[in-house]
Order: structure tokens, then sequence, then C-alpha cells
């Protein structure tokens, strides 16, 4: 069974009278543990569809399933990064980390160590009095991973999060998620060693880099021209190492990427792994 | 240390250019600050401290009820639209009006004691706030929303963590301002028809033509405005540290 199941899924927003399709018919299915990577054009519905994984926003067409179970609004083990705002500059490292499982008013002595384990693991520890104020973009986005690992969730998905900063850093961020997507699912789902966390991790992280899709994502979504569709579902096997990226293999699946964007998400001739342009109402 | 430094090079430069004024003038309305000092010196254990003690009163009083209604008042209509388009347009009809034009109404209804003056300046402080700080809720950006909601925050978590402490920095701006407004205000309702207060002490003693006894009113309400100044100051640096890195 498939950890996260669309099919059919649109959504319209009204504001003002006026309607706007931003997603239409997306037929989607992620296994947990899956690596999903959505790219495409500027509002071709990428954040929308982040947001109906979330429970954020509702689907106004289709169903939306996690574990078999229809979503209905927030779910406990999702968590979320946004690209910007997601920190609030009045509060420390440690709060802002601390955030999520206040709010689920988790005790103080369990957040205490869930939050020390994660911001140490982030190379955070040393900073957790500081104000977001006083740190580097990098740091920043460090502490909006801290904050969602901190939830223990299955299911992270990330909105452009790494899109502000400059490429070194953004290589050093997009490394740490690899590396933590890889130690939560190489264990195996059962025999998990690490207490915590016996459930794989699955992430869905929405782009507009073709280098990050292709380093981050196992598979790739690519949404077209045909608003708020995807064209195309890309199989990217050989990533999952962090020197991936220095490989010619990389540099192919990157060009066979852009590629696709510049024809709209249509591969031309039919590609065996993909599942196909979803078009057409559902 | 700083900030006494530069106090006593304002207050002498004022002094000084008072001083000056005073000698180039020549007239009794304005006696030198030296006259006015020695004056003032000899007021304070006196019923200037009386007066001065009246006045901070009714003024603190106003400032922390305006604050304590028009905050989380300012918030909700920032956040809840259904809320704010009924009730903004009565709170932009209402806002342009000098509340001092209340005064008779007030003084008819409350009597000419504390509590009128309280009112009026209570409504003062509490437009200033409210307008500014349902600007700021409003302005606060879906993500930061967003993001709350997506960690599992209830609607009043949400203005406790974000909404709150994001438009606190521009209400403290506001209060700056609400409370020149609020003591000018003070004044012109304390020269009626009231025997309290620094207003009533100045018009009291410009009736006499005590001018150095009026300039020690005059030099009394800085004193509470500074005051007041730099206690608001105290509270903000305490509330929004953050705000200043
Ligand atoms: N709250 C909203 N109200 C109305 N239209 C919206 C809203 N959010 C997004 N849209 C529209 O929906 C489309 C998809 O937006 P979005 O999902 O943000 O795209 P992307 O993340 O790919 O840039 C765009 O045309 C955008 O203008
Ligand atoms: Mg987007």
């Amino acid at each position: 069974m498939s950890h996260v199941e669309l099919s059919g899924v649109g959504v319209d927003y009204t504001n003002l009278g006026r309607t706007v399709t931003a997603l239409n018919g997306v037929d989607l299915s992620i296994p947990a543990g899956d690596a999903l990577a959505i790219i495409g054009p500027s509002g071709c519905g990428k954040s929308t569809l982040l947001y109906v994984l979330s429970g954020l926003v509702k689907e106004s067409r289709g169903t939306v399933a996690i574990d078999g179970e229809p979503l209905a609004g927030r779910r406990l083990q999702t968590a979320l990064i946004l690209q910007d705002y997601g920190l609030f500059p009045w509060k420390t490292v440690y709060n802002n980390a601390a955030l999520g499982l206040r709010v689920r008013r988790v005790d103080k002595m369990d957040t205490e160590a869930r939050v020390g384990k994660i911001l140490r693991r982030l190379g955070l520890w040393e900073m957790r009095e500081r104000y977001p104020a006083q740190l580097s973009g990098g740091q920043r986005q460090r502490v909006a991973i801290a904050r969602s690992l901190a939830l223990d969730p299955d299911l992270l998905l990330m909105d452009e999060p790494f899109s502000s900063l400059d490429a070194l850093t953004r290589e050093d961020l997009q490394n740490t998620v690899l590396e933590i997507w890889s130690e939560r699912n190489a264990n195996g789902a059962s025999g998990s060693s690490n207490g915590d966390g016996a459930a794989p991790l699955t992430i869905v992280l929405v782009t507009h880099s073709i280098e990050e899709a292709s380093f981050l994502g196992r598979r790739i979504a690519v949404m077209g021209d045909n608003p708020g569709t995807i064209a195309t579902l890309v199989d990217n096997d050989e990533m999952g190492d962090i020197d991936y990226r220095k490989t010619p293999g990389f540099y192919d699946h990157c060009s066979m990427l852009r590629g696709l964007l510049k024809n709209g998400g249509d591969s031309g001739a039919p590609k065996p792994d993909a599942e196909g342009g979803v078009r057409g109402e559902a | 240390m700083e900030k006494l430094k530069s106090y006593t090079v304002a207050i002498f430069a004022i002094l000084a250019g008072w001083h000056l004024l005073s000698v180039i003038l020549n007239i009794q309305a304005l006696p030198s600050p030296t006259i006015v000092m020695v004056d003032f010196v000899g007021l304070v254990p006196g019923e200037l401290s009386r007066h001065f003690m009246v006045s901070l009163y009714r003024v603190g009083v106003s400032i922390l009820l305006g604050v304590a209604l028009a905050l989380p008042a300012g918030l909700i209509l920032g956040r809840e639209e259904w809320l704010d388009r009924f009730v903004a347009p009565i709170v932009f009809v209402l806002y342009p009006i000098p509340k001092i034009v209340f005064l008779p109404v007030l003084l008819l209804l409350l009597g000419l004691g504390d509590l009128s003056k309280i009112v009026l300046i209570t409504v003062i402080v509490f437009f200033q706030i409210l307008v500014t700080t349902r600007d700021a809720a409003k302005e606060i950006p879906g993500q930061s929303v967003m993001s709350m909601e997506s960690l599992g925050a209830t609607s009043r978590q949400i203005y406790t963590h974000v909404v709150y402490p994001a438009s606190l920095p521009k209400m403290f701006t506001a209060l700056r301002i609400a409370s020149g407004t609020a003591i000018a205000v003070l004044f012109f309702a304390e020269s009626f028809a009231t025997e309290e207060g620094l207003g009533y002490f100045i018009m009291d003693a410009w009736s006499r033509f005590d001018y150095s006894d009026m300039f020690g009113g005059i030099v009394a309400m800085a004193l509470m405005g500074l005051l007041i100044y730099e206690l608001l100051d105290v509270v903000e640096r305490r509330a929004c540290a953050w705000a200043k890195l």
C-alpha cells in the first residue's frame, strides 16, 4: 500500500468572485520512504499540491488518502517547511525549533531531549540562544529543518526550502536532507536501531531547480504547461549518494529534465517508467 | 549612561536657548530659566508634586486602559475578516474626529473628577493603538500563519505565538505618539473646571500672572512626558528585544 495516494485531485481558488484552477486531475501515488521532487514553472500549482498534501488546503475534487485513510485536515506526522517566514524572529533558535512540540503540549523534559538531539545533529546547539536575525540564511533553514524533524514526521514536505540561499550553502543543506533521508530509510522499516522514527521518512520537495530535483528526487514529477497537472513522472534511481552530483549520470539526468521542462513536460516518445501525462477532468 | 550624557547636553542646550530668548525679549511672560529653577525647587516639595502625581495618574491609567482594550481588539480586527468588514468602517468614521470635542459631554456625564479625563484620554489612546495594531496584524504574511497551522496550532496559539509578538513593535511606536497626544489633551482637559493636575496649576499661575510658577508647571509637564517616554522605552526593550537586533 502506498503511503500517499492522490486521485483526480483538483483545487480551485476563489478570490473576489474569480475562480482560478490551480490543480486539475492529479493522480499520484507516493510509496513510504520515497523522495519525490516536484518541479515546474512558477504558478503551475506546485505549492498548492504541497498544501493539499499537508492538509492546509482542501481539494475541490478527487480524493487524497494517507496510509489508506482519507486526509481530513492536518496530520500530526506531517511536517512542512516553507521558503520564508517559517521562523519567527521573536523566538530564539531553541524556541523556534521547539515550537511544534510546544503547540502540541509535549512535556518540557521530552521536548528538551528531542530538540537538543536534533539541534546537535544539525550543528545548531551552540546557537540555541540566538535569534534568527543573528543567523545566516543557511543556518535559518537548518532551524526550520530542526523544527520539522522535532515532530518526528513520517512525511516531510518542503516548498522551495533553499531557493533563497547561495549555491554552496544550498548544496550543503541538500546534503543534510539527503543524509537524514538515507539514515531514516537505511535500516528498513522493521529493524530500526534509532528507537524513535521506526517508520520510513517520505520526502516531497517542491523546487524550481533542476539540479535540486535531480539530487534529492528519487522520482521527479514534472508539472507542465497545462496548468495544474503532472505531465511526466521520471525515475532517478541513481540518486542517494552525496557524490552523485559529480557524476556524468547526474549531468545527463539534469539535461533530460531540462528538455522535459522546455517541452512543457511532454516527453515526446512514451517512456517506459513515466506514469504518463494526466490530463482531462477527473 | 550614554543616554544620561545626551540628556544632560540636551537640557543645557534648551536652558541656554530659553535664557537667550528671555534676555532678548525681556518681557515678564518669559522669565529666565534661573528664576524659574529657583522657584521650581521651592515648588517641588509643596503643591506642584501633588498636581504632578494627579496628572501622572490620569495619563498612566489612561495609557494602560487604552492599550489593554485596543491591543486585543486591533489584533482580532486585523485577523478576523468577517468582523473587520463590519467594524472597520465604524472605526474609520470615528478615528479622525478630534476626541476632545466630547469633553463637554464627558464632563456632564462623568463629572469634573478624574473619571472624565481618564475616559477622554483612554479613547484617544485606544483609537491610535487600535488602528495601528489592526494594520500590523493584517500585514502578517500568510506563510507565517500557514507554518503555524502546519505545526498543528490552534487559532489561539497563532495569536499568542505570531500575531501578538509580530504586532508589538508597531504598537509601541503608536503608543509613543499617542502618549504625546495624551499629555497635550490632558493639559486642555485640566484647564477646565478642576482644581487638580498640572493643567490646572499652569492655568492658575497664568491667571495670577505668576509666570515663574507657570513655567515651573511647564517644566513639570515636560518631565512627566520624559518619564513616560523612558518608561515605554524600558518596557519595549524588554518586550521586543528581538526587534532591535
Ligand atoms: N490563495 C490563492 N488565491 C487565488 N489564487 C491562488 C492562490 N494561491 C495560488 N493561486 C493561484 O494558483 C496558481 C498556482 O499557484 P501555486 O500553487 O502557488 O504555484 P507554484 O507554487 O507552482 O508557483 C497560480 O496561478 C496562483 O496565482
Ligand atoms: Mg510556490
